[in-house]
């Protein structure tokens, strides 16, 4: 008997722009209460991975499934949560407008939305900055309020597009201890990265390289292939092998 | 309804915004007023010197001129090149300035004062006074307007919806474009929103001020300029609404070729001059037939014929509503075109 439902089943993932092949045959499966990094070069097609995931670009080729309904699918949106590199935020409204805003498009109520906005809010630090414009939020503030707006309707899906780029230790570790409770709710969060020792903190790790999957498995098998047993040495290898297996064909 | 969620948005946005809003409110009166100032205070008597040392000027020719008696023609060339009269009469020779058609009229209008009345000084008293009766202008009936219509009256109108396209263009582009460039459209599409409500939420946001706009720009020409808008209230309001509405879908479609704010600038000429010139600020009646038929492919001129028509002529709903729907069906392709654009950023 199948014990898990796969949250979210991605098979063979082609994606062009132009002539350029950007994604070639990715597979990718996330199963509830796990976090899966996608880690990769600038250029890897992490962020076009996610999108394709999401929905939001259209596949020229394989299929995304998530709760086992093929994508895309306008209600299933609402049940994503996305965060992008940009902050996405709009400038000339409060933080609280910003969530409220975000979570009314997700179907909720204003009530409701206000409600989970100031829990949220809490959680980040971020309640006594509620009512002032984020044009005058730092820029740590901002990858706050951004990260809130992503986990606002209480997604089972969250796609998390390097989340720490740019923030401080403290708050690198704020946002971690959050997407650890976000797995024991049994969310499926997929983050992308390139920082090393975020990635040993992800339950699975595929690595990205010039659009295909070059490795996929736990931070410690990943790290067993080499000898020398730090995550960023079996990037480094693998990539390596790769490039070599290329210049012999 | 999420168009409701997305227009609620923006009025906040606009309404939190003061720059926006005196753009939107405050600029069309400050245009408004200067054109006002500079059309309907026209210049319309011609400066003109005469070489005499013994002429007086009529009431007719005072109506018309600004006489100055010199001495001699090189005084008058002098004057003539100094900017000081737009022309001169020495003897028989009439002589104009003639590099500005406007004032080279009126010129033209004293001129032949001069020589009609030097003719009649010349009859014999029976023959002037049958002769001046033959040149009486006679009694002329106005259709529509009024004797006391200045160049703004007539322009006012067309001005009125050129400034709404105009302003609503720049404005809902940009949002629409900072949306794109700030990345929310990205996160805002990652929901069951759906493209066409999206779009729709702008109209009514937008809408809101648009309406507002065309409100304080009505009062402002009628009760604080004074001219003539017309009876019809409503429907100018109306029409007004409908060339926000094509502008909107104008400029947010637009905006999807834009990179940044400058290079939605860079349309300006493209899509905004033109439209300026057809609005009916220069009359097309003598233009070559293909410029007639380049002005039909633009919005505005429907727009602003309607507005002429109820504000100037009287015209009823019946009157205008073919206007108003080739502009719906403008508003219509736009609006289709940009859910189709919008398809890069969500496929679904």
């Amino acid at each position: 008997m199948e014990q898990f439902v796969q949250t979210i089943t991605a098979k063979g993932i082609v994606k062009r722009f132009g002539s350029e092949e950007v994604l070639s045959g990715v597979n990718v499966a996330v199963q509830p209460g796990e976090i899966l990094g996608v880690l990769g070069p600038s250029g890897a097609g992490k962020t076009t991975l996610v999108k394709c995931i999401l929905g939001t670009l259209k596949l020229d080729g394989g299929t995304v499934e998530i709760q086992g309904t093929h994508m895309p699918n306008l209600r299933l949106m609402d049940r994503i949560g996305y965060m992008a590199q940009q902050d996405a935020l709009y400038d000339d409204l409060t933080g609280l407008q910003n969530l409220v805003f975000f979570a009314q498009l997700k179907g909720m109520s204003k009530r409701a939305a206000a409600e989970q906005a100031h829990s949220l809010l809490k959680l980040v630090e971020l309640d006594r900055d509620e009512n002032k414009k984020v044009v005058n939020y730092s820029g740590g503030m901002k990858r706050r309020l951004s990260l809130t707006a992503a986990l606002i309707g209480d997604p089972d899906v969250i796609v998390l597009d390097e989340p720490t780029v740019g923030i401080d230790p403290v708050l690198r570790e704020l946002f971690w201890d959050e997407f650890k409770r976000l797995q024991r709710l049994g969310r499926s969060i997929i983050v992308t990265t390139h920082v090393m020792d975020e990635a040993e903190k992800c339950d699975r790790l595929i690595l990205l390289r010039s659009g295909s999957i070059i490795e996929d498995g736990t931070p410690n098998e990943l790290k067993a292939k080499t000898e020398i047993g730090t995550l960023e040495a079996a990037y480094i290898t693998s990539a390596k092998r790769r490039g070599e297996e290329g210049g012999k064909q | 309804m999420k168009i409701f969620v997305i227009a609620g948005r923006l009025i906040r946005q606009i309404a939190g915004d003061k720059r926006t809003l005196v753009v939107m409110l405050i600029a069309p009166m400050l245009i408004m007023s200067l054109l006002y100032f500079l059309l309907g205070n026209g210049v319309s008597i011609a400066k003109i010197d005469i070489v005499s040392d013994d002429y007086v000027a009529s009431d007719a020719m005072l109506d018309i001129a600004d006489v100055t008696l010199v001495s001699t023609e090189q005084e008058a060339i002098d004057r003539l090149n100094d900017g000081m009269s737009d022309g001169y009469i020495f003897d028989d020779q009439f002589v104009v300035e003639g590099s500005d058609p406007s004032l080279t009229a009126l010129s033209k209008r004293a001129f032949m004062q001069y020589a009609q009345e030097k003719n009649f000084a010349n009859m014999p008293p029976q023959f002037a006074a049958q002769s001046k009766d033959m040149m009486q202008m006679p009694d002329v009936v106005y259709y529509h307007g009024s004797a006391d219509f200045d160049q703004f009256d007539f322009l006012a109108a067309s001005m009125m919806g050129f400034i709404i396209f105009f302003l609503v263009f720049l404005l809902a582009g940009i949002a629409f474009l900072r949306e794109r460039i700030s990345g929310t459209l990205d996160r805002i599409l990652v929901s069951s929103l759906r493209r066409s409500h999206l779009v729709a939420g702008y109209f009514l946001g937008f809408g809101v001020f648009a309406a507002l706009q065309t409100v304080v720009i009505q009062m402002f020409l009628t009760y604080v300029l004074k001219i003539h808008t017309g009876t019809n209230v409503p429907l100018v309001m109306l029409i007004n609404l409908t060339i926000a509405g094509t502008s909107l879908a104008m400029g947010t479609l637009f905006s999807a070729f834009a990179r940044n704010e400058f290079q939605l600038f860079q349309f300006i000429p493209i899509v905004i001059i033109p439209q300026m010139m057809f609005c009916g600020l220069i009359s097309l009646r003598e233009t070559p037939q293909w410029v007639q038929y380049l002005s039909k492919i633009f919005p505005l001129t429907y727009g602003a014929d309607a507005l002429r028509n109820v504000m100037l002529r009287g015209a009823g709903f019946g009157d205008v509503l073919s206007d108003l729907l080739i502009m719906l069906g403008f508003t219509v392709l736009f609006f289709t075109l940009n859910i189709q654009v919008l398809k890069k950023y969500r496929s679904l």
